[in-house]
């Protein structure tokens, strides 16, 4: 075993942990005040490559590691954990589903786009459908050449600048074995944009509804044989909630700064708070949590790097990584007192953003069935 | 030991519950959107008699005991927390320590104003130095004439900016410590006091908070509220009281989550049955009861305390810390109850979780509630 980085890791994060700092952090505030993420940093954030940082080199992009793809997202996280998200739903869920099961056409077409800044989400929930993602009802009725979609899908982040869409919907009544995957893009007939959720936080990243009203998808923008939807966004969802672990922990070791910073500065009783006890304790167990959440993540990622099955540890590093890291909000925003229930102070921010990391992705119930089918299985259950 | 409430408790408790449905769960999810204060709304609460309610009625009160303030609170909060808080301040923190501490001339001139609602109060004590550190004030009152002249800085003062009268705590001997701190009733329309700017908060939106400055503020002599240096032992007593007002309205905000979560629960369905059916979320569902009845038998034991004329700083104490942290354990099951929903603005919960923070801070956050107890425990 072994616990390092490697050198072109370091490298690598120490640059992202400086354009976080100096060009996401000054527009933080703004952002989660206006609901949206700035356009110019769009704009850099795509020339950064950003974009393209889980993409193989063939398709024009970065072909991070897992890990080192984690980290990064961790230092976004930070930083602003709306913008950590877009980048991620782009990353994994958006743009896995291609990648893995597309045809080399539908490839060689698309993912190129994608990495180089073209926006990808991933459109599965429903108003009736979300932790029963099976239970969908948006449907899928052939036509010459491709099919025509029709539904409403909610939640989808990343929506309102997107450029593809990757929508499941059902093209039998089978269940879960009755659902397809398909690519639709941006201005296509039939395909409205609803409006942005009004959202507790997270609110430099969008998350849209999207009406589809018979919207023609043609054969080759199908992604996968029909029926293989539902597996395929199980298991990009997996990948995805390594992501979301390493969003959550970045959003932790926030809360670890702010808090730590804080209690070094803030004067009681004649003495900075840090040297209380009461404090201390907070700090010492939110940096031990932290640390545990954060090898289980470095695993799943690991695994996933490696070819082997990470289905189990990504629900459980996003299980732990999430819960964590709303007990750090919670403690650090504490440390803060009065002070960090105030828009001046940004624990503010990272008490409302962390709270949907228990929620996305599949909220912590889910990851809990995942890890019980998991372990039970390996019991003959 | 009985639990059963009084005819008389049985009916305030209704009255305030019906109140909060019509008149303040329909319009807060407004105010919390503008950080409006319900100004109309303090004025029906007060023609309810509920800005004062355990003041006796020769001083403009309701007359009523604890028991049945704290009922009110709670179901206030229900409806919406920031309103509960609002009321609170005003029972607890500016009517009381003139009921307790004022001279009979002080109670008809400021406190039959406040606890008949025609006023209302605020409690400036915090200072941006002095938080859980309430002994480290700055604020100082100097001799002037027969009176005294206040100079200092009050921050997180909820009320504050439409607050007619401020119960002040200031130094009188700077030499002294917590010793030289002495209590004053001010006119917060006096000449020299501004309102420096006034919070934007995560939660309790429609509560005001501000930060005041006293500057050169001259008052009388008949502004000192209990013996000069007294101010200390004057505000924890207060905060004795206040911390039961609190608890109470953490109560409203669990109570709140509860119903909606049992209300979403029957409804939503997921798996062909509605998420009601499932363990996952009946055990949430039972534990946030549990845990509230339990958070409510402690805040309804303080009260009966103070009613019972007994010190009450441990039995407080206990019930805010434990009501506060239920206050936003429910409130954060609820939000994951209702999913992704839970996250939107478009339903309430997310709003419970925002204003239950707050329950965990002020009024002594519960560090200090901490140290309260285990003095009381280690005494």
């Amino acid at each position: 075993m072994d616990f390092e980085l490697r050198e072109d890791q370091e490298l690598f994060v120490r640059g992202v942990r400086d354009f976080a700092r100096g060009e996401i952090a000054p527009l933080s505030t703004q952002m989660d005040r206006e609901g949206l993420i700035d356009a110019g940093l769009l704009e850099k954030i795509k020339q950064q490559g950003f974009f393209g940082l889980s993409f193989p080199e063939e398709f024009g992009g970065v072909g991070l590691d897992t890990q080192t793809y984690g980290l990064v997202v961790r230092e976004l996280a930070r930083v602003d954990a709306g913008v950590s998200i877009m980048i991620c739903v782009h990353n994994s869920v958006g743009s896995f589903p291609l990648l893995r099961f597309g045809s080399d056409e539908l490839k060689r077409r698309i993912l190129p786009q994608m990495a180089e800044g073209r926006i990808a989400s991933f459109c599965v929930t429903e108003p009736g459908a979300g932790s029963d993602a099976a239970n969908m009802t948006s449907r899928a009725e052939r036509v010459d050449g491709g099919y025509r979609i029709t539904g409403e899908k909610i939640w989808v982040t990343n929506g309102y600048h997107a450029d593809f869409y990757v929508v499941m919907a059902r093209t039998s009544d089978d269940g879960a074995r009755g659902i397809s995957a398909f690519l639709v893009e941006r201005g296509a007939e039939g395909l409205t944009i609803g409006a942005k959720e009004d959202k507790m936080g997270l609110r430099s990243s969008d998350a849209i509804s999207l009406v589809l009203d018979g919207v023609f998808v043609s054969e080759e923008n199908r992604i996968g044989d029909e029926g293989i939807g539902f597996k395929i966004a199980m298991s990009a969802l997996d990948g995805g909630r390594i992501g979301v672990a390493y969003q959550a922990l970045g959003i932790a070791e926030a809360c670890l700064d702010v808090g730590a910073r804080y209690a070094l500065e803030r004067e009681q009783f004649g003495k900075p708070i840090a040297k209380l006890q009461a404090i201390q304790w907070q700090l010492a167990e939110m940096a031990t949590e932290i640390e545990m959440a954060s090898l289980l993540a470095d695993k799943a990622a690991w695994l996933k790097d490696n070819d082997k099955a990470y289905g189990k540890h990504a629900a459980m590093a996003k299980l732990a990584c999430s819960e964590t890291a709303g007990r750090c909000a919670d403690k650090a925003l504490q440390i803060h007192g009065g002070y960090g229930y105030s828009k001046d102070y940004d624990i503010e921010r990272y008490y409302r953003d962390v709270r949907v990391t228990r929620i996305y992705e599949g909220t912590s119930e889910i990851q809990k069935l995942v890890i019980a089918r998991h372990v039970l299985d390996q019991f003959g259950g | 030991m009985k639990f059963e409430l009084t005819s008389e408790q049985e009916l305030i408790r209704k009255t305030a519950r019906e109140f909060a449905e019509k008149e303040i769960a329909p319009f807060a999810a407004a105010w919390d959107r503008n950080e409006e204060f319900p100004a109309e709304t303090v004025k029906k609460l007060a023609d309810l008699g509920f800005m004062g309610i355990a003041v006796p009625s020769e001083w403009g009160g309701a007359g009523m005991d604890n028991v049945s303030y704290i009922l009110a609170i709670e179901e206030i909060s229900r409806g919406c927390g920031s309103v509960g808080v609002i009321m609170s301040v005003n029972n607890s923190l500016a009517c009381w320590p003139l009921q307790k501490f004022g001279t009979d001339e002080q109670k008809e001139k400021w406190l039959k104003p406040l606890a008949s609602g025609q006023k209302l109060g605020a409690y400036c004590l915090s200072e941006p130095q002095a938080g859980t550190d309430a002994a480290a004030q700055k604020t100082t009152a100097n001799p002037d004439g027969d009176g005294w002249v206040l100079n200092g800085t009050k921050n997180f003062i909820t009320n504050g900016a439409h607050a007619d009268t401020f119960i002040v705590f200031a130094m009188t001997d700077l030499t002294k410590g917590h010793h030289g701190i002495s209590a004053f009733v001010v006119d917060a329309h006096a000449d020299g006091i501004a309102i420096a700017h006034t919070e934007h908060k995560m939660g309790i939106r429609a509560s005001d908070t501000a930060q005041i400055t006293f500057d050169d503020v001259k008052i009388g002599g008949d502004q000192l509220l209990g013996e000069i240096k007294d101010g200390f032992k004057i505000a924890m007593q207060t905060l004795d009281g206040g911390r039961i007002g609190i608890a109470a309205k953490a109560l409203g905000i669990a109570q709140s989550a509860i119903d909606h979560s049992v209300a979403y629960s029957k409804e939503r369905k997921q798996f062909g049955r509605e998420i009601g059916k499932f363990q996952a979320i009946q055990f949430k569902i039972a534990e946030m009861a549990a845990r509230t009845e339990a958070a409510r038998l402690l805040t309804y034991k303080a009260a009966a305390v103070k009613d019972s004329g007994a010190r009450h700083s441990e039995e407080s104490a206990m019930a805010k810390l434990m009501a506060s942290r239920n206050s936003v354990f429910c409130a954060e099951e609820a939000v994951q109850i209702f999913g992704g929903n839970g996250y939107s603005k478009e339903y309430p919960v997310e709003k419970l979780m925002r204003d239950a923070k707050i329950c965990d801070i002020y009024e002594g956050t519960n560090e200090v509630q901490k140290m309260v107890i285990a003095a009381a425990v280690m005494a």
